[in-house]
């Protein structure tokens, strides 16, 4: 099961098979090196790469564009504002009687920071919808990653799931009892929200002491927990895509650093 | 040794001034299947919490397998002494089924090979090594109830605590679980298990230790859940099979228990009423 949307599982290809530690290591590498790209020609290509490669790998758009749309709208705030507070005036607009200074370098860095934060989510969607979520932590515990990491982090999938059921559940009993939201701001809904949240803390609270003494029952503790019990080979496969991939991001760094010039430059 | 564990004026308080547990005597021997019962907030949770080191005593001793509880032992008790949990999903905290059941012995420190090997033969007794892979999530509530049995089955305890094992499960559920205490019982562990369930208690126990109020109000064999009184004062009921002649034969005492004992009597009723 894909650690993002479901669906894809079953269309496995050549891009879902590969190893999944190449896969983590190779779009982290791409992320830290696409983020230092500056020229808007360039990320814009970068972006175009990675869409490719996940269409290619059978990711709809339909997931894509929804996946993309969730992240950058927390971004949305700051880019908004760029061209507006950032760099000297080029423009001054009108809006509804009041002048608003537009700057053109506050566009080009808001559009440079949208492509930036666009390619490195649409790695991650890369990596989250060709991968499952066991493949993907097998390959940060196989990693050498603190074991604390990644045990964070299956604890936190893990007992969001239940969780998610629990607060179900409650939900259940609650519209069997007759509840039905009838307005988000009212006293009413306000009160039973509130209270629901307090339940799930209190739950949540004792569900981790319980799981805390069902570890401590099978002597955790005694030596660090480590699961690098799995330790499959990469394939050559897997190091070829890996290195072409990284390579088409370096060059394009290289582009965005004046590599054409470097080239006139030895001729 | 005979003893698996012995409880000597055992005493426990919450740390907001609750007296969970007052004076606890008592013993079970190798081997035995033992029913721990009692109302709810009788103790019977805290005590089980006890004989893995989970909880240490503040008063008094606990020895497992003539080894006293204490922060000094508790890893060497909880390799001999596995707790099931009654909800899976305390449990079972794992990614996957595989990674779950291995949890114990890495902890234990085996080998890599004696981890592979043991996970390999609790999936295989409990019936699910297909799920080796799969997310707890994707499992059933019985199918969860394996895999924490097989998590505490792979470190080869000695002795098995099953708190409420039968709860929530479905009939076939219960039937499958029957029968894998009875494998256990085979193999010489010894099982304890806390129950409300008065009618499982009686066809399956050796020993049924009763809790009230913290303290041990009854010890003994199964004939105890026969005495109306007492399970009466222990906030429990009699078996279905003793309730069932106590009405029809209009006695309260001499009556069946169990399955088996029901059956006897009422085949001698029947040739008793045949004869005549």
């Amino acid at each position: 099961m894909p650690c993002g949307r479901e669906n894809y599982s079953k269309k496995k290809n050549f891009i879902h098979n590969l190893d999944a530690r190449v896969k983590l290591i190779t779009c982290m590498l791409s992320i830290v090196l696409l983020v230092n790209i500056y020229s808007a020609k360039v990320l814009t290509v970068a972006v175009a790469v990675i869409l490719f490669s996940l269409l290619a790998a059978r990711v709809s758009l339909k997931t894509i564009v929804g996946r993309a749309a969730i992240t950058l709208f927390f971004i949305g705030g700051i880019l908004l504002f760029l061209p507006f507070t950032h760099g000297k005036t080029t423009w001054v607009i009108s809006l509804a009687g009041i002048a608003l200074p537009v700057s053109l370098e506050g566009l080009v860095l808001a559009g440079t920071l949208a492509l930036r934060t666009l390619s490195a989510i649409l790695l991650m969607v890369f990596l989250t919808e060709t991968t499952t979520r066991a493949e993907l932590l097998s390959a940060i515990k196989q990693l050498p990653v603190p074991p604390v990491f990644s045990q964070l982090i299956d604890f936190t999938w893990r007992y969001f799931m239940v969780i998610k059921s629990e607060l179900q559940r409650m939900q259940r009993a609650q519209k069997a009892r007759g509840y039905v939201m009838k307005a988000y701001f009212n006293l009413q809904t306000l009160k039973i929200v509130s209270q629901t949240i307090g339940a799930m803390f209190m739950r949540s609270y004792s569900r981790a002491e319980r799981v805390h003494w069902a570890m401590l029952s099978r002597a955790y503790g005694a030596r660090d927990w480590t699961y690098k019990m799995h330790n499959n080979r990469a394939r050559i496969e897997d190091y070829v895509w890996g290195i072409s991939f990284l390579a088409i991001v370096l060059i394009l760094l290289m582009w965005d650093k004046g590599g054409s010039q470097w080239i006139q430059l030895l001729k | 040794m005979d003893t698996a564990i012995k409880v000597s004026n055992l005493s426990y308080h919450y740390q907001d001034g609750t007296e969970a547990l007052r004076d606890i005597f008592f013993t079970v021997p190798r081997g035995k299947r033992v029913v721990l019962m009692g109302h709810n907030g009788a103790g019977k949770s805290t005590l089980l919490l006890h004989f893995n080191g989970i909880f240490l005593p503040q008063q008094g001793t606990v020895e497992v397998l003539g080894i006293p509880v204490s922060e000094e032992n508790e890893n060497r008790v909880r390799q001999l002494v596995g707790i099931v949990f009654q909800d899976p999903d305390d449990q079972v905290f794992s990614s996957n089924v595989w990674d779950d059941v291995a949890f114990g012995p890495i902890n234990m420190g085996l080998s890599k090979e004696e981890v592979k090997n043991r996970v390999a033969e609790a999936l295989q007794i409990l019936g699910i090594d297909s799920l080796r892979n799969h997310a707890p999530y994707q499992l059933s509530y019985g199918q969860k109830k394996r895999v924490a049995i097989a998590g505490v089955l792979a470190m080869a305890p000695e002795i098995i605590i099953f708190d409420e094992p039968m709860a929530f499960l479905d009939p076939r559920g219960q039937e499958s679980l029957l029968n894998i205490l009875h494998n256990f019982h085979r193999q010489g562990k010894t099982l304890i298990v806390a129950t409300h369930d008065v009618d499982f208690a009686a066809n399956w126990a050796d020993q049924v230790v009763i809790l009230k109020e913290g303290t041990v109000f009854a010890d003994g064999g199964v004939e105890l859940l026969a005495d109306a009184e007492l399970v009466a004062e222990a906030g429990l009921r009699q078996p279905v099979i003793t309730r069932l002649f106590a009405e029809v034969l209009g006695k309260e005492t001499d009556l069946p228990v169990t399955f088996d004992q029901g059956k006897e009597l009422l085949k001698a009723l029947i040739d008793k009423h045949k004869s005549f």
